[in-house]
């Protein structure tokens, strides 16, 4: 038994007959007692619980017991656990009861805690998502930096799983939306290109705006792009989105386009290369057409440094961008009449928009 | 080998064992694989292998004793020897039963089709080739191909394969026989073969005609089918050019009883396709003299009917016969039984002597009053199966909105709106007063019916089948919307103009920077809705304008009218508000600019001015002063200009931006002059004193309503100018998308040519865009020939009325009288003038042929006629209105005008010294052309304007 435990197990029986006061005030009197608690109390257990909570949500079980209580058969039968591993997942369901996220009736697993209760709500798969990502990618930064700087190991594309991506940074969504809602002309017919178009959300939202938008809509990553297609399909948008995987510095379409959007990804691209990149969006656009970017920049909240420290320790992309320093670029791109708004006073979301150069007319 | 039984006939006597046989033989002699046609050893002889098609009926012809040109054919069996000799015939078996499509071991057609133009005939072959060429007088040939389908009378093979014309000399006449023995494989042969295997070819070589007068003729009329008709159609210079349908042609009948032509209809024929060159076959003008006389005299059309008379007797079927006339003589080319003849033309195009698209009641079918005048000269005069088919497109999906844009709260039924007449695009006047009226201004129905009255209806009798607008509530709301929107409207307008004008900038830049050649069919899709979107948009947007200055210039000359009496006649024609920034005016402006630049660099001045029309824009990319002057001139004047074309609605027609030739053809002419536009223009400034005079007798208030009104009338009519520019270049871009698909079509052998888009349907454009069918399924190829034989007979009907009650039929219709030589019409532009008439028929080729001070006449004009308004002395029209472009834009150049003549075109001959008087809206021949000294001026450099045809 560690010293952890014994710390918990003390703690937790102070109610209970004091059989052994002596071992009970030995093991009080240790000066080192007051960290442990407060380290089992403030960090171990919401640690635990987050990534039970992220666990739960990503695999379905808040949202199967979102429906009604559920016995562990059938739970196990909906994640699709064999037979003989089901007293592994009684036991990881047993951890949640502990954790006071579950409760447990008559046999029957069901919903306990607040945040468990919320996260199992559908409205509220981006904050789940979120959380995965936190655990999944924020966490290992912070836990593996320095070995992996001695070992000479990035992150690589592979270590992120896409599909948690494109489903977290829907947190910021309400600021994209807000962000579209700005820039996207809601009559005229639109020729939108979505550069990481991720879950194909925002595409989605444009042409909900604009009926008479039309989109190519793109993903680095094939696994994100057919989920994206499959997405489109689901929501009747196949005639007016066409989706495909695709590299922005490779596409080679005809510079149709009026719009072009990249939302949260322009850290996807390392910092020296982001003005071709931006450059590269600028010749797919039409004379006169606009480009939206957001972002969040630096300076901002605790996540958003650990993301941007993620990204420090990967071999693709780049930290997040300076407000001021993606205006320049935006400019060095090509770009005219560059703005950089901050949709929410104080938070570093940004929404920058420019204009591709016009044709020349003389006289 | 394959079996044609039926299609590829016999020759007149059949050989003595059938061709297959002898094919599965021993491989004949070659000398027996040449067969001269009508000679001996004719078809009648031994000989091996199969005619083909073509060949077989010249051979038919020429036993019969029918004047043909002579010639050998090579048959099929001369083409099999070649492919065995050379080896290609292995190639070819080695994969010989898999699909194409399939890909793997199936030669590709292209392949084998280079492979036969890269290989030499062997010695052997080509030796009895140019043996029977010897024999023949080695004269300058045409070489064409007789396939075996050919000419089946199931599906018209014609055009499919190869023809070499004018050819002569050894080494020339092979190379024309390889290349049509390689059509066989040609993308357009390939393309509509209902089997994988390729069959075989033969090929005639036979004596070039350089024929003065060619055409068709038809010993049954191939669309209405009436009885005893023989149908000719004629055109300077050889035939092709009236198959390419690039030229105009003459259409008579002939009743095959009596031989006596009953139906006569000559066309102003500006071009002609002749040899330009020994080998060089393009377009070229026609002399003057010939230009609008019959291209047959009635003794000629009697000889040539009974000729067909006895090539229908010879088969016993009805045929289509192509001939040519050479001093004096008939000659024929081809024959072949009448294929394609539309039973019933119904929609759009054609058909029935109702313009309604969907069936209607007697009461309203024979009650609607229908008028072309006034719609916007982008629909005026023929349009083809294209151009319908998209004034289709607008009536289902645009139309209504443009009502609902002027404030209409019911804007009715699609359907009804407009409708179709020989080819002709009429609104439903009737439909569109009964919706008007719930528009206050309208509300008495006769206020919007009355423009559009002519002599050629009788209102007296007209009562609006439709009735009047329910009154009640739908009246109030109706009146209560139409207030809402018009106090909506005048805060708008401005405004609208404006952003109207952006957005065109920003589409026009767009699209001049897309290659859509390199779009996928789903992006062309993509483009086209947009476009479309687009165009939708822009029409919604214009359409106010036009009514409004419509409406304030009806409301001036009703003013005028009341307070001024006689002085007010025409006062509002005299009304010369600053109309100096009208787009139209500004672009005749513009190209006087862009002379003036070309005249400052001696090497683009030479360019323009001396090289070939269709060489110009080339040779200037490749002049270090042409570049610049391109960049510098011609590229703003484009941009600004550039999306303008006549008939606009009318895809087929190329803009200035797609042919510039129009554009350098104005810039000769200036530049020829030497007169500055300044001092044309300047005359038109300020009021016309007596007018002035006038308004200023009237009281203060009613003077100032007057003034009001003028203004207003005048602000309406600039806004129309500049967003009319957004609205065409709405269609040009609509335009870029349909030649791109065009362009596939014929690079996939759908289409023959790329002048064959204009029998397209539109919505067939829209169908393969949006899906995956095949184009072979699509744009069926019998449509396409009888959307085409459609429009051919549209096209030689007389014009049919600009306005009419109920239905109309043609062949009723009272001809026009020849004699006499006054004319009258409407004032359009006031002031008096006496000058020689010069009909253009044509810009592009005729442009040039206009001399300043010349009476312009024409069948009617558009915006791109307005560099030319700027240096004529006069403006004769047959049909247009006092609200016309034209008479807009003769006003603003003070040229005395008269629009709606009806027959001025056909009345008046160029070089005829007449006056015309733009205040009586009168036009009167002083002295026939001939006894002056005038018109044979123009015919100066012929050569130069010629221009090869593809």
């Amino acid at each position: 038994m560690d010293i952890l435990s014994l710390a918990k197990s003390v703690a937790g029986r102070v109610e209970a007959p004091l059989t052994d006061l002596r071992t009970v005030t030995k093991v009080l009197s240790n000066p080192r007692m007051p960290v442990l608690l407060a380290l089992s109390k403030g960090f171990v257990e919401p640690v635990y619980r987050a990534a039970f909570l992220a666990s739960a949500a990503g695999s379905g079980v808040l949202a199967a017991l979102a429906v009604r209580p559920c016995d562990l058969d059938s739970l196990a039968e909906r994640l699709g656990v064999p037979a003989e591993d089901r007293p592994l997942l009684k036991q990881w369901l047993d951890m949640g009861v502990k954790l006071g996220d579950l409760g447990r009736r008559e046999g029957c697993y069901r919903l306990r805690s607040l945040p468990a209760k919320a996260l199992a709500q559908g409205g509220n798969d981006a904050l789940a998502a979120a959380l995965e990502e936190v655990l999944r990618f924020h966490v290992p930064a912070l836990l593996n930096g320095p070995r992996m700087l001695r070992e000479g190991r990035r992150f690589s594309l592979d270590d992120q799983d896409g599909l948690v991506i494109a489903r977290s940074t829907r947190v910021v969504q309400p600021l994209v939306e807000e962000a579209i809602s700005r820039t996207l002309d809601r009559t005229s017919p639109v020729r939108l290109l979505e550069v990481g178009c991720g879950s194909g959300a925002y595409v989605r939202y444009a042409a909900g705006l604009n009926p008479r938008l039309s989109a190519l809509a793109i993903d680095l990553q094939q696994d994100v792009a057919d989920r994206a297609a499959a997405n489109m399909a689901e929501w009747g948008l196949t005639d007016r989105v066409e989706t495909r995987q695709a590299d922005l510095r490779t596409l080679d379409v005809q510079p149709q386009f009026d719009l072009l959007t990249l939302h949260n990804n322009i850290y996807y691209f390392p910092r020296d290369e982001r003005v071709a990149a931006l450059r590269r969006a600028h010749d797919l656009l039409s004379p006169g057409g606009k480009l939206l970017l957001t972002t969040s920049c630096q300076g901002g909240n605790i996540g958003l440094e650990a993301l941007n420290l993620w990204f420090g320790y990967a071999d693709f992309g780049g930290p997040l961008p300076h407000a001021d320093e993606l205006t320049d670029q935006l400019e060095e791109a090509g770009f005219r009449d560059v703005e950089a708004i901050r949709l929410i006073p104080g938070e570093q979301f940004h929404a920058f928009t420019g204009t591709a150069k016009r044709a020349v007319a003389y006289a | 080998m394959d079996t044609h039984v039926g299609d590829a006939k016999p020759p007149v006597t059949p050989p003595a064992e059938p061709p297959a046989t002898r094919a599965a033989t021993a491989p004949p002699a070659h000398a027996a694989c040449v067969v001269t046609l009508g000679g001996d050893p004719g078809p009648a002889g031994p000989f091996a292998g199969e005619l083909g098609g073509k060949a077989t009926r010249l051979a038919e012809l020429l036993d019969a004793g029918l004047p043909v040109p002579p010639g050998f054919c090579l048959t099929t069996a001369l083409f099999e020897a070649y492919l065995r000799e050379t080896g290609i015939a292995a190639e070819l078996l080695a994969e010989p039963s898999a699909e194409p499509s399939a890909g793997a071991g199936a030669p590709d057609p292209r392949t084998v089709r280079e492979r036969i133009l890269a290989t030499r005939m062997p010695a052997p072959i080509a030796d009895v080739v140019l043996d029977a060429y010897g024999r023949l007088g080695r004269p300058r040939v045409a070489v064409r191909s007789s396939a075996l389908r050919e000419d089946s009378a199931a599906q018209s093979f014609a055009g499919q394969h190869d023809t070499v014309l004018d050819v002569s000399g050894d080494e020339e006449v092979l190379k024309a026989v390889l290349t049509c023995w390689a059509s066989l494989f040609s993308d357009r042969a390939t393309a509509y073969r209902d089997t994988d295997a390729p069959g075989s070819i033969a090929v005639v070589v036979q004596e070039m005609v350089h024929t003065e007068v060619s055409g068709v003729a038809f010993t049954v009329d191939p669309v209405s089918a009436r009885p005893h008709r023989v149908v000719v159609e004629a055109c300077q210079g050889l035939g092709e050019g009236l198959v390419s349908g690039r030229v105009s042609s003459d259409f008579f009948v002939v009743d095959d009883r009596s031989l006596d032509v009953v139906e006569e209809r000559v066309r102003y024929k500006v071009t002609k396709c002749a040899p330009l060159a020994p080998g060089r076959i393009g377009m070229t003008k026609v002399d003057a003299a010939a230009r609008n006389v019959p291209c047959l005299t009635h003794g000629q059309l009697r000889e040539l009917a009974a000729l067909a008379v006895r090539v229908r007797e010879l088969y016993g079927t009805e045929q289509d016969i192509e001939w040519g006339l050479k001093d004096g003589e008939f000659h024929l080319f081809q024959a072949r039984p009448v294929t394609t003849r539309p039973a019933a033309p119904a929609g759009p195009s054609g058909g029935g002597n109702s313009p309604y698209v969907t069936p209607q009641p007697d009461a309203v079918r024979q009650g609607t009053l229908w008028s072309r005048m006034d719609i916007g000269e982008i629909f005026v005069g023929l349009m083809t199966p294209l151009g319908l088919s998209f004034a289709r497109y607008y009536q289902r999906h645009v139309h209504t909105d443009c009502a609902g844009a002027l404030g209409v709260r019911d804007t009715g039924e699609a359907d009804l709106h407009m409708g179709y007449y020989q080819g002709h695009v009429y609104l439903n006047i009737s439909y569109s007063s009964h919706l008007l009226a719930q528009c206050l201004p309208t509300r008495d129905q006769r206020h919007f019916t009355a423009r559009f009255v002519s002599e050629e209806v009788d209102l007296a009798e007209y009562t609006n089948p439709f009735g009047t607008f329910p009154g009640g509530l739908p009246d109030l709301l109706s009146t209560v919307h139409w207030l809402r929107h018009t106090a909506r409207e005048m805060t708008l307008m401005k405004s609208r103009s404006r952003q109207m004008a952006d957005a065109r900038l920003y589409e026009f830049d767009r699209a001049r920077r897309l290659d859509l050649t390199r779009m996928s069919r789903r992006e062309l899709h993509g483009e086209l809705e947009r476009d479309l979107g687009w165009f939708h948009d822009m029409h919604v947007g214009y359409m106010p304008y036009y009514i409004n200055a419509f409406g304030f210039y009806g409301l001036l000359t009703e003013l005028c009218a009341r307070w001024l009496g006689s002085e007010g006649d025409n006062l509002q024609n005299r009304v010369k508000t600053d109309m100096s920034s009208l787009r139209t005016v500004e672009s005749a402006k513009e190209v006087w600019a862009v002379a003036q630049a070309a005249r400052n660099s001696p090497a683009v001045l030479r360019i323009i001015t001396e090289e070939p029309l269709e060489s110009i824009t080339g040779l200037l990319h490749e002049d270090p002063d042409g570049r610049v002057f391109w960049e510098r001139h011609m590229e703003p004047f484009l941009r600004a200009n550039g999306t303008r074309g006549h008939q606009e609605m009318e895809i087929t027609h190329p803009r200035w931006i797609d042919d510039p030739s129009y554009i350098f053809q104005m810039i000769r002419r200036y530049v020829a002059d030497g007169f500055s536009i300044e001092d044309i223009l300047k005359r038109s400034s300020g009021w016309a004193d007596d007018s002035r005079e006038a308004l200023n007798r009237l009281p203060l208030p009613k003077r100032q309503v007057l003034e009001t009104v003028i203004s207003l009338y005048a602000l309406c009519s600039e806004l129309r100018e500049a967003t009319r520019m957004s609205m065409i270049t709405s269609i040009w871009l609509v335009r870029n998308v349909v030649y791109e698909v065009g362009r596939r079509l014929v690079g996939q052998g759908v289409l023959h040519s790329l002048d064959e888009v204009a029998h397209l349907d539109f919505e067939d454009v829209r169908r393969y865009l949006a899906g995956e069918e095949e184009a072979t399924r699509v744009f069926d190829r019998a449509r396409i020939d009888s959307a085409r034989r459609l429009y051919e007979h549209n096209k030689r009907l007389p014009e049919p009325p600009l306005t009419f009650i109920g239905e109309h039929d043609i062949t009723a219709a009272a001809r026009p009288v020849t004699g006499g030589t006054r004319l009258e019409g409407l004032a359009a532009g006031p002031g008096r003038v006496v000058g020689r008439a010069r009909i253009v028929e044509d810009l592009v080729w005729q442009a040039d042929e206009f001399e300043a001070g010349e009476i312009l006449v024409a069948s009617y004009t558009d915006a791109s006629w307005t560099p030319l308004f700027a240096i004529a002395g006069g403006v004769v029209t047959d049909i247009g209105s006092m609200l016309s472009h034209s008479s807009i834009v003769a006003r603003e150049f003070n040229v005395p005008s008269v629009v709606n003549t009806k027959h001025a075109t056909q009345r008046i001959n160029t070089g005829d010294l007449i006056v015309v008087d733009g205040d009586a809206g009168t036009v009167e021949v002083l002295e026939p052309a001939g006894t002056g000294e005038a018109t044979e001026a123009s015919e100066v450099s012929e050569a130069t304007e010629a221009s090869e045809v593809s």
